[in-house]
């Protein structure tokens, strides 16, 4: 008798299992549609951010390092979105596809963080992002820190025009922007013709 | 012996279930007009049911039913219009090849032969809350644009 209930029990268990409707446990009301859309919206475009490119506290935290050493241990960090190909190399995980000037689609990295390794050459940290929407996102970030624009030159050598900003919560650091068909001397990514306009960030601590 | 007699049960009792579970899932679907997609047993099935995809000028339904029929609403709020089309649906499986894996696309035409999709899906899920999300892209460049629906309850 004592055994026959159990197997009621079991049956009416198995039966309330089977009854309840597990598809709208992963679905939402019509109501709540618009709440659960743009929160979903909000954290996608945080978690993209975080996988395109480095912020610009990440980038002068990275200034005050002046050896690859001390750059690996910090990009370690950001594994998850940056990885790192050869010695002072490191790619967004995340791959756009832009077009290039003649208007064929090409599929790249996000960015780069390229630093200088020879020991002859002087130092160079640069970060390059491959859009002008992510450009102007990470130069927000900074003007967000306090960065104002200073003046404009060929400051680090490079071909093209870069732009000084500066700010007081940074006193001795500079940062230098600039857009630049070779955003670094026949290296990586950059090693054959570039054929799309790369935006390059370089923050730089004061020894 | 005897754990493995125990096991053989274990093994049956739960195969009993899943039959019984899946038997009763699918008269429920016919009497109650629901389509039923457990998390836990993947029939290749999760893209049925209802799915909804809304902003500030038009709301879109559609429901895509376990017998390759789907229904589709489209409210427009600007010109106080709905539209209603139905038809058949087909899945084509997803695929590997040299070029990676390929996603499975969805080929819905209406009654009237109008082709209404015809588009690589891809489910996933909500970051925030348990929902499903039915993404339709028109290629499968990850960066193109995609038609984003999220599951409705039924």
């Amino acid at each position: 008798m004592k055994q026959i209930s159990y197997y009621i029990i079991l049956f009416v268990l198995l039966g309330i299992m089977a009854c309840n409707n597990p598809t709208n446990k992963r679905a939402v009301s019509l109501n709540e549609l618009d709440r659960v859309k743009t929160e979903d919206h909000k954290t996608i475009e945080q978690l993209a951010t975080a996988m395109e490119r480095l912020t610009a506290t990440e980038l002068t935290d990275l200034a005050g390092m002046h050896d690859i050493e001390s750059i690996q241990l910090y990009m370690r960090n950001l594994s998850d979105n940056f990885i790192a190909a050869k010695k002072g190399e490191f790619y967004s995980t995340y791959q756009i596809t832009i077009q290039d000037t003649s208007g064929q689609e090409i599929s790249i990295p996000a960015s780069t963080f390229y630093v200088e390794i020879n020991p002859q050459a002087s130092w160079r940290a640069a970060h390059t992002v491959h859009t002008k929407k992510l450009a102007d996102s990470l130069l927000q970030e900074f003007a967000e820190l306090g960065f104002t624009f200073q003046e404009e030159g060929y400051f680090l050598g490079l071909k093209s025009k870069q732009y000084r900003y500066q700010s007081k919560q940074f006193p001795t650091m500079n940062l230098y922007v600039t857009t630049s068909f070779h955003p670094w001397y026949m290296k990586g990514l950059y090693e054959k013709k570039v054929t799309w306009p790369c935006y390059t960030f370089e923050v730089y601590k004061e020894r | 012996m005897r754990s493995a007699k125990y096991f053989f049960l274990f093994i049956l009792a739960v195969a009993i279930f899943l039959a019984v579970r899946y038997w009763l899932d699918r008269k429920r679907e016919a009497i109650q007009q629901i389509d039923i997609v457990r998390k836990d047993l993947d029939l290749g099935d999760s893209h049925l049911g209802s799915w909804a995809m809304k902003n500030d000028t038009t709301l879109t339904i559609v429901r895509f039913r376990r017998d390759g029929f789907f229904s589709c609403q489209h409210i427009s709020y600007l010109t106080k219009d709905t539209i209603k089309e139905q038809g058949r649906f087909s899945i084509i499986t997803s695929y590997v090849d040299e070029k990676g894996l390929h996603y499975p696309r969805i080929i819905a035409i209406s009654d009237q032969g109008d082709t209404l999709f015809n588009h690589f899906l891809h489910i996933t899920r909500a970051t925030k809350k348990n929902v499903d999300i039915l993404a339709l892209q028109p290629n499968e460049n990850t960066e193109s644009l995609k038609a984003v629906f999220y599951r409705i309850k039924q």
